[in-house]
C-alpha cells in the first residue's frame, strides 16, 4: 500500500465525484462506489479512463473490481503510476 | 397467444456473404463447417498505441467483382459490402436484373457503425491541414448511413423500392429480417432484400477498447475465461420471398423464416438484460407459432464478453429451462461484425437447416458454470436441425430474435 | 370529399393508422404550440450562430431558441447527453404529458417507438475521434460519452424515460427518414406488433454537421443553411385510436432516384401516393415539399408545380424558413400540414401531399387526411 499524497487523493476524489455523479462535499473515502453510491460498472470505466488521462497511465481493466470505493481507487491509480 | 390466420409464408432464395471466414455461401459453409476463424492483424487503420492489433477484417475484398453500376468511390467499405452481398444474393436466388427491374420491393441494410471509416478520414484531413476546408467532398458525400439500402437499388436498378437502412446497432441485422418479413406477410411486396453490413474501423476499436471488453487473445463465448470481442466486419445480405413468388418461378428454397420478435430493455443504455433478451425470445416463438421443444439450436448473441454472456445464458434458461437447445456463437469465428453480425448468423442458421450441421463454438476450453449450454465446443456437428433461433441484442436496450425453419416435408 | 354527416374516420379503409397527437421541437421554439404558431406565421428561423457552436461554414444557422441541455432536462444524467437524443426527450415529453409533466397518453408493452435520423450526433463521433487522434493514447477518449454515441440511443433513452418496452427501432434516410419511420410503425402495427406508435425524427444542428455538409455541397450551390430539432407523432390504427384523429395516413410511397432525375422521381412517387390514397392531385388541399437547398430540392418542389394545384403548394409556408432540417424535415413537413390546418375549418376533411428528397437518392411522398378536430 502506498501512502496517500493529499493533493493527488484531492484531484481523484474530484474526478470520482465527477464521474459517479456524487456531491464531492459528501464522498467518503470508504463508501462502496456500487453498493452504496448507486454507481454501475459503465461508471467505474468512465472513471478509470479519466484517471488514465489525468495521469498518462494505462490501469488494466483487471483491476477494475477492486476500485470499490475512494481509497481502494486510490491505491489502483497509485500502482498503475508507480507513486 | 396469436393464432395466425392463412398468414403469407415467407422463404429465404438467396444470400450474399462478405465475411472474414470466407466470401459467398460456399466459402462461408466451409468456414462455418471447420470452425475457422476470421482473426488477422488490422490493416485498415493505425493501431499504434492502442496496444493491440487484432480484428477480423475481410481479406482479399475485390469491390469491382460484385459491383458494375454505381461507382465505387460512391460507397465506403460498408457500403460496398452491402451492395456485393446483395449482388451475391440475387445471383444466389436466380434473380436477373430483368427479374427485378420495377419490381416493388424492401431494400433494408442494418448496421452499427455505417461508413465511420470515412467520417474517421474525413477528420483525419482537417487535423493534417488545420482546416475543414481541406476535407474531400467525395467522402463527405458518402457517410449517411441511408446510403447502404439506396446504393442497394442503384446497383441493381430498382427504383420501385422501399430503402430503409436500419439503425439498431449490433441487432440491426435480425430487424432488418423482421422488417422484410413484416412487409412480405402484409401483401404489399413479394421480394425483400435484408440484411447488414458494417466495416473495420477505428471508432469501434477505441469505443471497445475504451469498455474494456476488446479480448487480449482470442474470442471465447461463454468460456470461463473468456475477455472480450474482437471488432469485425462484413454484410450478409438475404432474399426474402413470398412463397408463392418462389414457388411460381421453381427457386431453390434455402430454408423459412418463421417469425420473428422485438423487445426493448427500457433499462441501461449499455447493459444487456435478462428480462429484455427473454421476452423477445418468447415473443419470437410466439410470432414464428413455434414451441420451445422445436428449436434445435440457437445461434446466439454470444460476443464473447463477461456481460452479455452471462445475461444471455440466463435469458436462455429463464426460457428454456434445465435443458435448453445447443447454442452457440459464430462471433467466435467472426468476431464482432456489428450490423452484419446478425445477418451473418441467419445466413449460418440458414446453411444449418439446409446442410445439416451445427456451426461450433470455437476457441473454448472451459464451459463457465454461470453459462449452462452445450455450446457445441470446436467442432461442428452433424444434425438434423429444422427449426434454429438468431438472437441479438444491441446497446440502447434492443432485441431482436429470429426465428428460421425448413421448408416443406 | 366526405359528406357533413359521416364521421371521418368511418369512411377510412380498414387499418388506416391515424395521427392522434404530436410535438415539435424546432427553430420555432419548444412545444407544438410555438411550432404551429411559428408555422403559421411564416416567420424566419435564421439567426447568428452562437460564438459557442464554434467555427462554422457560415454563420446563420436555425437552431432551437436557448435550448441548453441541463437547463431544459436538468442535470441529472445530461452532463455528457448529445443534443440529438435531449431534443427527442423533449418531444416525447411533449407528446406524453400534459403541461403539469402528468402522463396523459397510456402506453404499454405494445407501444413501439419508430426514430428517423441522418447520422445521429456527428458531434459526438467526430470528438470521439479527435481524441483518439490528438490525446496521447488513442484509447484515451471520453468513455461517458460513448453510449450517447449510438445511432439508436435517442430512441432507447426515449423508452428508459417513459418506461416504453415495445419494439424499437431507429431508421436512416436523412430527410426522408420520417415518412420512413411513419411506414415502418405503419407496417409493424398492421402486423399486430404495437397497438400504437411514437414515430418522428430528429436531427441535431453542430459544427462538425455544418462543415461536413458545406463540404458535401455541390460546387456552386450555396453554403447550406441547417436547422435542428425534433416532430414526434402518436400513430394509432383508427378503428382503436383512444383519442381523436387529427389525421389520417392514407399512403406512404418510397422510391429510390436511379436515374440521377429527382425530378421523375418525385414525380412518380407521389402519383402512386395519391393513387393509392383515392386522391386526386387537383383536390389536395396541401402539397409540402422538403424544401432541400439543393439540385434535387429545386426539382421535387417543380415537380409538385406540375402536379398539384398552386394554392395547394403555397397553403404552408415553405420549409426553407426553418432551414435544412435534414431528417427531421419530414417530421416538420407533416406539423406544417397539421399546424395550418388547425387553423382551418375549411381543411377538415381536405388531404395533403408530403414529399421529401434526400442526398443518397431516397425519395419519399405521404397523404394524410385532416380529420378536423381541433387539438
Amino acid at each position: 500500500m502506498t501512502t496517500v499524497a493529499p493533493e493527488r487523493l484531492s484531484r481523484i476524489r474530484e474526478i470520482i465525484a465527477e464521474n459517479i455523479d456524487v456531491d464531492l462535499g459528501t464522498l467518503s473515502d470508504t463508501a462502496l462506489f456500487i453498493d452504496e453510491l448507486g454507481a454501475d460498472s459503465l461508471k467505474l470505466i468512465d472513471v478509470l479512463s479519466a484517471l488514465e488521462m489525468e495521469y498518462s497511465i494505462v490501469i488494466d481493466m483487471n483491476e477494475l473490481p477492486k476500485m470499490v470505493n475512494v481509497e481502494a481507487t486510490y491505491q489502483v491509480t497509485a500502482a498503475a503510476a508507480g507513486w | 397467444m396469436s393464432t395466425a390466420p392463412a398468414r403469407r409464408r415467407v422463404v429465404l432464395t438467396g444470400f450474399g456473404v462478405i465475411s472474414s471466414i470466407g466470401t459467398g455461401v460456399e466459402e462461408y459453409t466451409a468456414g462455418l463447417r471447420a470452425g475457422r476463424s476470421g482473426a488477422r492483424p488490422i490493416t485498415r487503420f493505425d493501431t499504434e498505441g492502442f496496444g493491440q492489433d487484432v480484428a477480423c477484417e475481410v481479406p482479399d475484398f475485390e469491390p469491382g467483382r460484385w459491383i458494375r453500376n454505381v461507382p465505387l468511390d460512391d460507397m465506403g467499405r460498408a457500403g460496398q459490402y452491402a451492395v456485393a452481398a446483395a449482388r451475391m444474393a440475387v445471383e444466389d436466388a436466380g434473380l436477373t436484373e430483368a427479374d427485378l427491374g420495377e419490381r416493388p420491393a424492401v431494400v433494408t441494410v442494418g448496421t452499427t457503425d455505417g461508413e465511420s471509416h470515412d467520417i474517421a478520414l474525413l477528420l483525419e484531413q482537417e487535423l493534417a491541414a488545420g482546416d475543414p476546408e481541406a476535407m474531400d467532398p467525395v467522402l463527405s458525400r458518402r457517410i449517411n448511413a441511408g446510403r447502404l439500402s439506396t446504393v442497394i437499388a442503384r446497383e441493381l436498378r430498382m427504383p420501385n423500392v422501399e430503402a430503409t437502412t436500419v439503425t439498431t446497432a449490433c441487432a440491426a441485422g435480425n430487424y432488418s429480417i423482421g422488417y422484410g418479413l413484416d412487409a412480405i406477410r402484409s401483401g404489399e411486396v413479394d421480394l425483400a432484400l435484408c440484411g447488414g453490413a458494417d466495416a473495420v474501423c477505428r471508432k469501434a476499436f477505441a469505443l471497445f477498447k475504451r469498455f474494456g471488453a476488446l479480448t487480449p487473445d482470442v474470442v471465447r463465448p461463454f468460456d470461463k475465461d473468456r475477455q472480450g470481442i474482437l471488432t469485425g466486419e462484413g454484410a450478409g445480405i438475404l432474399v426474402l420471398e413470398s412463397l408463392e413468388s418462389a414457388l411460381a418461378r421453381g427457386a431453390r428454397i434455402h430454408a423459412e423464416v418463421l417469425g420473428y420478435g422485438l423487445s426493448c430493455d427500457a433499462a441501461h443504455p449499455t447493459a444487456p438484460n435478462r428480462d429484455g433478451i427473454a421476452r423477445g425470445i418468447r415473443l419470437a416463438l410466439d410470432d414464428a407459432g413455434v414451441k420451445r421443444e422445436e428449436i434445435d439450436f440457437i445461434s446466439a448473441h454470444g460476443t464473447g464478453t463477461k456481460a452479455n454472456d452471462k445475461t444471455e445464458s440466463a435469458a436462455i434458461v429463464d426460457v428454456y429451462g434445465d435443458s435448453p437447445p445447443r447454442t452457440v456463437a459464430v462471433k467466435s469465428m467472426l468476431g464482432h461484425s456489428m450490423g452484419a453480425a446478425s445477418a451473418l448468423g441467419a445466413i449460418a442458421c440458414g446453411i444449418a437447416i439446409e446442410e445439416g450441421f451445427i456451426p461450433p463454438t470455437i476457441n473454448h476450453r472451459e464451459t463457465d458454470p454461470d453459462c449452462p449450454l452445450d455450446v457445441v465446443p470446436n467442432r461442428a456437428v452433424e444434425a438434423d436441425v429444422r427449426i434454429a433461433q438468431n438472437n441479438s441484442s444491441a446497446f440502447a436496450g434492443n432485441n431482436a430474435v429470429l426465428i428460421l425453419g425448413t421448408y416443406g416435408e | 370529399m366526405s359528406t357533413a354527416t359521416a364521421s371521418p374516420e368511418a369512411t377510412l379503409p380498414p387499418g388506416t393508422p391515424v395521427i392522434t397527437g404530436w410535438s415539435a421541437v424546432s427553430p420555432y421554439g419548444i412545444g407544438r404550440e410555438r411550432f404551429a404558431a411559428g408555422v403559421r406565421s411564416g416567420a424566419k428561423t435564421a439567426v447568428k450562430a452562437d460564438a459557442s457552436l464554434g467555427s462554422l461554414p457560415t454563420s446563420d444557422v436555425c437552431v432551437v431558441p436557448g435550448f441548453d441541455i441541463q437547463e431544459v432536462l436538468g442535470k441529472r444524467g445530461t452532463a455528457k447527453m448529445d443534443r440529438l437524443t435531449a431534443l427527442a426527450l423533449v418531444a416525447s415529453d411533449g407528446l406524453l404529458l400534459d403541461g403539469d409533466g402528468n402522463r396523459v397518453v397510456e402506453t404499454d408493452d405494445l407501444t413501439g417507438v419508430v426514430l428517423g435520423i441522418t447520422m445521429g450526433s456527428l458531434e459526438n463521433v467526430t470528438d470521439f475521434l479527435r481524441q483518439s487522434y490528438t490525446n496521447e493514447r488513442p484509447f484515451y477518449v471520453d468513455a461517458g460519452r460513448i453510449p450517447f454515441g449510438s445511432l439508436n440511443h435517442a430512441a432507447g433513452a426515449t423508452a428508459i424515460r417513459h418506461g416504453l418496452k415495445g419494439p424499437n427501432t431507429t431508421v436512416a434516410g436523412g430527410r426522408v427518414s420520417g415518412l420512413l419511420a411513419l411506414n415502418y410503425a405503419r407496417r409493424l402495427m398492421h402486423q399486430g406488433r404495437a397497438t400504437k406508435y411514437l414515430v418522428g425524427s430528429a436531427e441535431e444542428f453542430s459544427a462538425a454537421h455544418a462543415w461536413f455538409e458545406h463540404t458535401a455541397a455541390a460546387p456552386g450551390d450555396p453554403a447550406p443553411l441547417l436547422g435542428e430539432g425534433c416532430g414526434l407523432f402518436l400513430l394509432e390504427p383508427a378503428d382503436t385510436a383512444e383519442r381523436p384523429a387529427l389525421a389520417a395516413v392514407l399512403s406512404v410511397e418510397t422510391r429510390v432516384d436511379i436515374d440521377d432525375d429527382p425530378r421523375a422521381a418525385v414525380t412518380a412517387c407521389a402519383r402512386r401516393a395519391l393513387d393509392r390514397a383515392g386522391v386526386h392531385a387537383a383536390d389536395l388541399w396541401a402539397a409540402v415539399p422538403c424544401a432541400a437547398p439543393t439540385a434535387a430540392g429545386h426539382a421535387e418542389h417543380e415537380a409538385l408545380s406540375a402536379l398539384a394545384p398552386a394554392d395547394a403548394l403555397s397553403r404552408v409556408p415553405s420549409m426553407e424558413l426553418l432551414g435544412d432540417t435534414s431528417a427531421a424535415s419530414a417530421s416538420f413537413q407533416i406539423g406544417a400540414v397539421l399546424a395550418v390546418a388547425e387553423a382551418d375549418p375549411g381543411a377538415a376533411g381536405r388531404t395533403a401531399l408530403v414529399t421529401a428528397v434526400d442526398r443518397d437518392g431516397a425519395v419519399a411522398a405521404a397523404v394524410l387526411r385532416l380529420m378536423g378536430e381541433q387539438r
